[in-house]
C-alpha cells in the first residue's frame, strides 16, 4: 500500500486507526529517582501503514516499541488496539492479543532460543495461539520459511548454523507465522552487514504488501526509515519532537533536532545541502540530563534557535498541516525563515 | 544462500539411529569409560547383593584377613573386616544403600530446589525475598550441623537419611537456578517468548529450564559427590543407616582404625568404589553439559 493510498483511506474515514496511542508514559525506578523513558507519546497508526521511529541511542525508541506491545507496562496513557486498551489488559487476555501483534528484535542471535530448531521456534506461536498443530503446522512453517526466502530444509537447523541475515529472516518468519496485524520492528537491521540490510528491508516491505502488515519500524538509520516508512516520528529524550510524512522529511521538517539529524546523514541522495553552519557546533555538545528540568523543551540546551521560553515551558505537539505535527515553540518563525 | 545446496539435506532420508546410540557414538573414550564404570557400579549395586554372601555373617576365626584368604565360608575375595565379615558382600550391599540414598537425596533436593529457584528468580519481588531469606537462613546454619541435629532427633533409617541429605542439596539448586533465571529474565530470549504470547509457565519450562540445564547438570554431578560424602559422614558418626547394615561411609570410617595396623583393604576397597563413582559421574556431567548446548556440539553427526 502506498502512502497516498493510506492517506486516502484515512481521509475517506472508512478505516479507524488500527493502533492509537494516547499520552503513553513509561517510567523506570520510583520516587525521586524516577526516569521517564517515554513521556506522553501519542500517535495513530492506520492499517497497512509504516511508522518509522527515529532518534539517537537512549531516546526511548525501543522502550516505546516494547511499551506498545506491553512487554514493558506503561505507567500512564492508553494503547488502543483492535478496540481494546492494551494497557489495561493482563494475563490470558493480553496473551490472546499477542496473536495479532508481534515483534522483530534487533539481534536474532539473542532472541531466538539456541536450543530450539528453527522449525520448533516457528511452530511455537502456532501452538501457543492454538492455530495449528502437526502436519498443518509443518505446512504453515514451510510456507512461512519460503516467504522469507529460506528453504524448508532450514526447519531442522539450529540458530547457530545460520548467518546473521538468514537468522534475521528466521526471526521475521517467527514474528509473522501467526499472521499478526501489527509488527514492531526494533532496529531489525542494526546487527546486520550493510549489504544484508537492504535485503532485509526489501523483504520487510515485500511482506508488508503480501500480508497487509502494519509496522512500527524503530531505527536510528534515517536512510532506511525514509525508504520504508510512510510517516516518521522523531523522538528526543522520550518525547515526540516531530511527526511527518517521510516524503516531506527533507523539505518540510521544522524541528531543529530533525534538521540536525538530516544534516548528519552522509547520504548523497539527501536533498538537504550540507553547508557549513557554525551554529551546528553546539549541537554536538553532550546534552544535559533533562531529568533535572522537566519543564521546558529537552532540546533547548543543544538548540541553536533556543529562546528564554524554551527553557521554561514544554512545547506542545502542534499540528502544522494535515499529518505533520511538531513540538517546538518557534516552528512558525522557523517555517517563515525557511520559506524566505 | 548456503542452505539451498547442502548435501546433507539433499540426500534421501536414511534410517535414523536412536537418539541414545547417536549420543553414545559421539562421546570420547574417557566418557565411554566413565559410562562403563557407572554402569558397572550400578549393576553391582543392583544385582551384587543377590549373589554375594550375607554381609552380616561373621567368621570370627578369620578376622581382618587380607584379600583372597581362605576361610570357613570359602574364599574371601576382598578379605574380611574386624568381625570376620566378608568385605565383598559388605561392599556390594553398602554400594546399594549408599547409591540409593544419594540418588534419591539429590533427586528430591534437586527437583524442589530448582523449582523454588525458578519461581523465585522469575517472579521476583516478595516471593523472591521470602524464598531467598529462607535460603540465607539455611546457609547460615552449617549444613552438617543441621543434618546431624535432625539425624539425631529423627528415627534413623534410609528415609530419614534421604530427607536430611536433600535438605543440604536444595539450597544449592535454588541459588544456582535463581541466579541463572535472573540473568536470563531480562534477555531478548525471554522477551521474545513473551512477545510471541507464551505463558510464564511455558517460558520457564520450555525456554528458561533448558537453557539453565547445563548448570543444573554440572551441580548435580558436584552435589552427587557432595551428598555421597555427607552420607559417608553420617555413617561415620553412626547417624546414618544404623548398623549392622553396611554403607560405604561407615565402612571407610570403621576401616580407618585398622589402617595403622596395615589392614589397608578395609579402607581402600570402599574408597576405590566411592572415588570411581564420583570421578565417573563428574566426567559424564561435564560431557553432558557440552552435549546439551547445541552451540558447542560438533556440526557433523
Amino acid at each position: 500500500m502506498t502512502a497516498a493510498a493510506v492517506m486516502q483511506a484515512a481521509a475517506s474515514g472508512d478505516t479507524a486507526p488500527l493502533l492509537s496511542v494516547n499520552g503513553m508514559t513509561v517510567e523506570f525506578g520510583s520516587g525521586r529517582k524516577t526516569f521517564r523513558a517515554v513521556d506522553g507519546v501519542s500517535f495513530e497508526l492506520m492499517r497497512g501503514e509504516t511508522l518509522g521511529v527515529i532518534g539517537e541511542s537512549g531516546c526511548g525508541k525501543t522502550t516505546l516499541g516494547r511499551a506498545v506491545l506491553q512487554l514493558l507496562r506503561p505507567s500512564a496513557g492508553q494503547v488502543l488496539f483492535r478496540g481494546r486498551d492494551l494497557a489495561r489488559l493482563g494475563g490470558a487476555e493480553l496473551r490472546g492479543m499477542r496473536h495479532h501483534m508481534q515483534m522483530i528484535f534487533q539481534d536474532p542471535r539473542s532472541s531466538l532460543d539456541p536450543r530450539w530448531t528453527v522449525g520448533d521456534t516457528l511452530r511455537e506461536p502456532l501452538a501457543v495461539h492454538g492455530i495449528a498443530s502437526g502436519a498443518t503446522a509443518d505446512r504453515i512453517v514451510d510456507e512461512m520459511l519460503e516467504a522469507v526466502g529460506l528453504t524448508a530444509a532450514a526447519r531442522k537447523r539450529y540458530p547457530h548454523e545460520f548467518s546473521g541475515g538468514q537468522l534475521q529472516r528466521v526471526a521475521i518468519a517467527r514474528a509473522l507465522v501467526a499472521r499478526p496485524e501489527l509488527v514492531v520492528c526494533d532496529e531489525p537491521t542494526a546487527s546486520l552487514d550493510v549489504s544484508v540490510q537492504a535485503q532485509v528491508v526489501n523483504l520487510l516491505s515485500e511482506l508488508q504488501e503480501r500480508f497487509g502488515l502494519t509496522y512500527i519500524f524503530i531505527s536510528h538509520d534515517l536512510a532506511i526509515v525514509r525508504h520504508l516508512a510512510h510517516r516518521v516520528m522523531v523522538m528526543y529524550f522520550g518525547r515526540v519532537a516531530e511527526i511527518l510524512p517521510s516524503e516531506d522529511l527533507a523539505r518540510a521538517a521544522r524541528h531543529p533536532y530533525t534538521r540536525t539529524l538530516l544534516s548528519a546523514v552522509r547520504d548523497p541522495a539527501t536533498t538537504v545541502k550540507r553547508r557549513p553552519q557554525p551554529a551546528e557546533a553546539t549541537a554536538a555538545e553532550a546534552p544535559q540530563l533533562p531529568i533535572l528540568r522537566p519543564q521546558g523543551c529537552y532540546y533547548e540546551p543543544r538548540c541553536t534557535h533556543a529562546e528564554p521560553r524554551c527553557g521554561s515551558a514544554t512545547p506542545p505537539l502542534e499540528t502544522m498541516e494535515g499529518r505533520h505535527s511538531v513540538a517546538c515553540h518557534r516552528w512558525r518563525e522557523l517555517a517563515r525563515e525557511a520559506a524566505a | 544462500m548456503a542452505i539451498l545446496s547442502d548435501p546433507r539435506t539433499d540426500q534421501p532420508a536414511k534410517p535414523q539411529p536412536t537418539a541414545l546410540r547417536r549420543l553414545l557414538s559421539r562421546c570420547p573414550p574417557s566418557v565411554l569409560a566413565a559410562f562403563v564404570a557407572v554402569a558397572l557400579v550400578v549393576a553391582v549395586a543392583a544385582f551384587g547383593p543377590l549373589l554375594a554372601r550375607d554381609p552380616t555373617a561373621q567368621d570370627l576365626l578369620s578376622v581382618l584377613k587380607p584379600p583372597l584368604t581362605q576361610g570357613n565360608a570359602g574364599t574371601y575375595l576382598l578379605g574380611t573386616d574386624q568381625l570376620g565379615r566378608d568385605l565383598l558382600a559388605r561392599l556390594v550391599s553398602g554400594m546399594r544403600t549408599s547409591l540409593l540414598i544419594t540418588f534419591f537425596a539429590v533427586l528430591t533436593g534437586g527437583v524442589i530446589g530448582t523449582a523454588i529457584g525458578l519461581a523465585s528468580g522469575y517472579l521476583g519481588g516478595r516471593v523472591d525475598n521470602l524464598l531467598m531469606r529462607v535460603v540465607d537462613i539455611q546457609l547460615a546454619v552449617p549444613g552438617v550441623l543441621l543434618v546431624l541435629t535432625l539425624a539425631a532427633v529423627l528415627r534413623p533409617g534410609v528415609g530419614t537419611t534421604i530427607c536430611v541429605l536433600s535438605l543440604i542439596v536444595w539450597v544449592v539448586y535454588a541459588r544456582v537456578a535463581r541466579a541463572q533465571v535472573l540473568s536470563l529474565r531480562e534477555t531478548d530470549l525471554v522477551m521474545a517468548a513473551r512477545a510471541t504470547g507464551c505463558s510464564d509457565a511455558r517460558i520457564l519450562l520450555y525456554h528458561v529450564l533448558p537453557n539453565i540445564a547445563g548448570s543444573i547438570w554440572v551441580i548435580t554431578t558436584l552435589e552427587f559427590a557432595h551428598v555421597m560424602i555427607a552420607e559417608a559422614a553420617l555413617g561415620y558418626l553412626g547417624l546414618g543407616v544404623p548398623p549392622p547394615a553396611p554403607t560405604l561411609g561407615a565402612m571407610i570410617s570403621e576401616g580407618q582404625r585398622y589402617l595403622q595396623l596395615g589392614k589397608w583393604w578395609l579402607v581402600v576397597m570402599p574408597g576405590f568404589v566411592v572415588s570411581l563413582t564420583i570421578i565417573s559421574i563428574n566426567a559424564i556431567g561435564n560431557w553432558l553439559r557440552d552435549m546439551l548446548d547445541p552451540r558447542s556440539r560438533g556440526r557433523s553427526g
